[in-house]
């Protein structure tokens, strides 16, 4: 081991010693080890191996710097809002800056234009719902849309400075392997967190990388495979954690394979039913009820990493309604109750739609 | 409460000088002999002799009759759900004291809540004089401290302290990875007889360190049987409860789920308690217990906390007759197995 490691070890020279001349490469190691392999590897007493345990603890997790208090807490907790009134009330203030968000639903159910919205709304100051920098956005279907944006900027050009250009301040990139992701996660995006200023970090869609590739592995290579979707949700999250800033991913559904179709959308009726169809909020749930029967891909291993699930789904098309209903739901999140919101998708941006007198005097329009 | 090596009578220079060489607690200097001892503190054969036998008077455990411990029992308070149901599961009054237990479920089924609303109830519960402390160890980053004060329970001698002051109380760690989750369960001991009065400890989660990210499964068994065994050793010395919440896996069949962390885990939590929904209700089901009988009991969460399922459902049942025209008989609020 490296004597700078070393040095940081607040133990007696004997030990240094000890640990200088020894195979150990890092302080990881040492803390993994039971006591009796160190004893016989470092020559030392047992008195001695629970010294050096103590302060290589105490180097790794320093106890009493990394403690908070709730009231503390309480104080550093922000919100990036969703653009709209209604949409924020359902989750409670907005998408938390911490944790991982995911935006989940059908193909045209809306999660690229809610990523795009919060794309222009990140930038925006503190006081106005955003979180006043730039934009990180990790692109993998297709081609970035960049019109699109440069529209939804028009709706708030009053709210930047004169000469400042917030289209200049969304870095994306545009990916095609899993391999790519996982060093621009592990790599890259540290970096450009600290010297751009970002503030908001969008992965659109986690899924498409990994549910295009390798379709013909052996569980070895699956094995691998959920082994980097775990590591990337560690990173992720420490991310997160570091700099206070929102990681937020799409993901896409699957038919559920299971059971028959019947039976999947029976489910879905009785899951959703208590949540859509509730004294606040009467939207029906009929035209929504096979888009939220399908099932968010990458399994539990991913639905455990994340910490908010927005669910988004699209109505079928009636024949005197030509316009697609759109729902956003809140699945699960930490700060937030199940709910749901009919929105719609304009020119500039997304919007909730009031489908009753009672939900309009609630929220005020915009 | 006041650890054992703080019991002991030892004089203050003596002490300092066992902390520097990495003594502090009483379970380490019980594991030398004199004469380690003696050289370690370069102190005298009979000095340290005699501390030896200070610190193993002190720590051995004295014989108690079952009497003793059922009446020590019935005074220790116990951790309420702030639900009858879910208190139900435990014996009526809520989680005793020194207890493990891990809640199980998959993701919005209500884990965080049931630790939050635990850890609201015990720091907003003082003993006598003395407030009860919370420890918190988050590696998910879900927890909410705004979500925590909208779930104290309103107390009526509030108007003596400011608002904040129960939330002082609840101590929050944020680990990223697992050898700080290690580093921080190795340490926890130091951190109990520093701050006295600690009744809760909650990880949130011991799954998502835990999973494919560490490769070798052999190294991931042992460290998970360390941290066990450590918070199963500090639950009793301390008398504090330990709850980790974990994931599921896989859903195999509609009722039939895997908690993460395999088999050998499995044995490591004495008390199981499994979160699921069905048809939109929440349900409990305490399924692994050395002292109580496989129960499931529905609870629902709110925005004050968890609280009790009202028994009148009669207005989801009239929604739901527009859809199922075979009318489905309701579950029972409470059924036992």
């Amino acid at each position: 081991m490296d004597w700078a490691t070393i040095s940081r070890l607040d133990v007696r020279p004997r030990i240094h010693s000890a640990l200088q001349q020894s195979t150990y490469e890092s302080l990881g190691q040492i803390l993994q080890a039971p006591s009796l392999e160190l004893q016989k590897r470092l020559k030392l007493s047992s008195l001695e191996v629970s010294e050096l345990e103590t302060a290589v603890c105490e180097v790794i997790y320093n106890v009493r710097s990394r403690r908070q208090t709730a009231a503390e807490l309480q104080n550093l907790q922000r919100f990036l809002s969703t653009g709209d009134p209604a949409c924020d009330a359902l989750l409670s203030g907005g998408i938390p800056t911490r944790g991982i968000t995911e935006i989940v639903g059908e193909s045209s159910s809306g999660k690229t234009q809610l990523l795009l919205q919060l794309c222009c709304i990140a930038q925006l100051p503190t006081n106005k719902g955003g979180l006043g920098g730039g934009v990180a956005f990790l692109h993998t279907e297709g081609k970035f849309p960049i019109p699109r944006l440069t529209q939804l900027l028009t709706r708030y050009k009053d709210d930047f400075p004169p000469q400042f250009d917030p289209s200049a301040h969304v870095h994306y990139v545009n990916l095609v392997d899993t391999e790519t992701l996982y060093h621009i996660v592990f790599y890259q995006l540290p970096i450009i967190i600290e010297r751009q200023q970002i503030k908001l970090v969008i992965i659109d869609s986690i899924a498409a990388l990994y549910r295009g590739e390798h379709f013909d592995q052996d569980t070895k290579g699956r094995l691998s495979q959920r082994k980097e979707l775990c590591d990337i949700s560690v990173q992720l999250r420490t991310l997160s954690e570091q700099y206070g800033i929102p990681i937020v991913c799409s993901n896409q559904v699957s038919d559920a394979l299971l059971d028959n179709e019947a039976t999947s959308i029976l489910d879905a009726y009785e899951q959703w039913l208590p949540t859509v169809e509730t004294d606040i909020s009467d939207i029906e749930l009929e035209p929504f009820v096979a888009s939220l029967s399908k099932v968010p891909t990458l399994g539990f291993l991913w639905s455990n990493s994340i910490n908010v699930r927005i669910r988004l789904a699209r109505g079928h098309r009636t024949e005197e309604l030509m316009k697609a209903r759109r729902l956003m739901c809140v699945e699960f999140a930490p700060h937030a109750g199940k709910g749901c919101v009919e929105f719609e998708i304009y020119d500039l941006g997304l919007r909730a739609v009031s489908s009753t007198s009672e939900t309009s005097d609630d929220v005020p329009s915009l | 409460m006041p650890s054992v090596f703080a019991s002991v009578p030892i004089a203050a220079t003596l002490r300092t000088q066992l902390a520097s060489c990495g003594l502090r607690t009483a379970e380490a200097i019980k594991n030398l002999s004199a004469e380690q001892l003696s050289h370690q503190l370069q102190i005298s054969y009979e000095e340290a002799s005699e501390l030896l036998q200070a610190v193993q008077a002190a720590s051995t455990p004295k014989p108690r009759s079952a009497l003793d411990s059922l009446s020590q029992q019935l005074q220790q308070s116990n951790i309420s759900f702030s639900s009858n149901a879910l208190d139900s599961l435990f014996g009526g009054a809520g989680i005793p004291t020194a207890k493990v237990i891990e809640i199980c479920g998959c993701p919005g089924t209500g884990k965080t809540q049931i630790a939050l609303q635990l850890s609201a109830n015990v720091i907003c519960n003082p003993e006598g004089d003395q407030p009860c402390r919370s420890i918190y160890i988050d590696t998910e980053g879900s927890f909410m401290a705004a979500r925590l004060r909208d779930m104290l329970p309103t107390v009526s001698d509030l108007s003596t302290q400011d608002d904040n002051s129960p939330l002082d109380n609840l101590y929050y760690y944020r680990v990223c990875n697992h050898l700080e989750l290690l580093a921080l369960v190795k340490s926890l001991d130091q951190q109990l007889e520093d701050h006295n009065n600690v009744r809760l400890v909650v990880i949130d989660s011991i799954a998502f360190l835990m999973r494919m990210n560490l490769e070798d499964a052999g190294l991931r068994a042992r460290l998970l049987t360390t941290i066990g065994q450590t918070l199963l050793r500090l639950a009793r010395a301390h008398r504090l409860t330990v709850l980790l919440l974990n994931h599921i896996n896989s859903k195999m069949a509609s009722d039939d789920f895997l908690p993460a962390l395999g088999d050998s885990w499995g044995h490591i939590v004495p008390n199981r308690l499994l979160l699921y929904e069905d048809k939109g209700r929440r349900y409990a089901r305490l399924y692994k217990s050395s002292n109580l009988p496989d129960k499931t009991v529905p609870f629902r969460i709110t925005s004050q906390g968890v609280r009790d399922t009202i028994p009148d459902q009669g207005h989801d049942q009239s929604l739901k007759r527009n859809y199922f025209t075979d009318d489905e008989n309701s579950l029972p609020d409470v059924y036992e197995e």
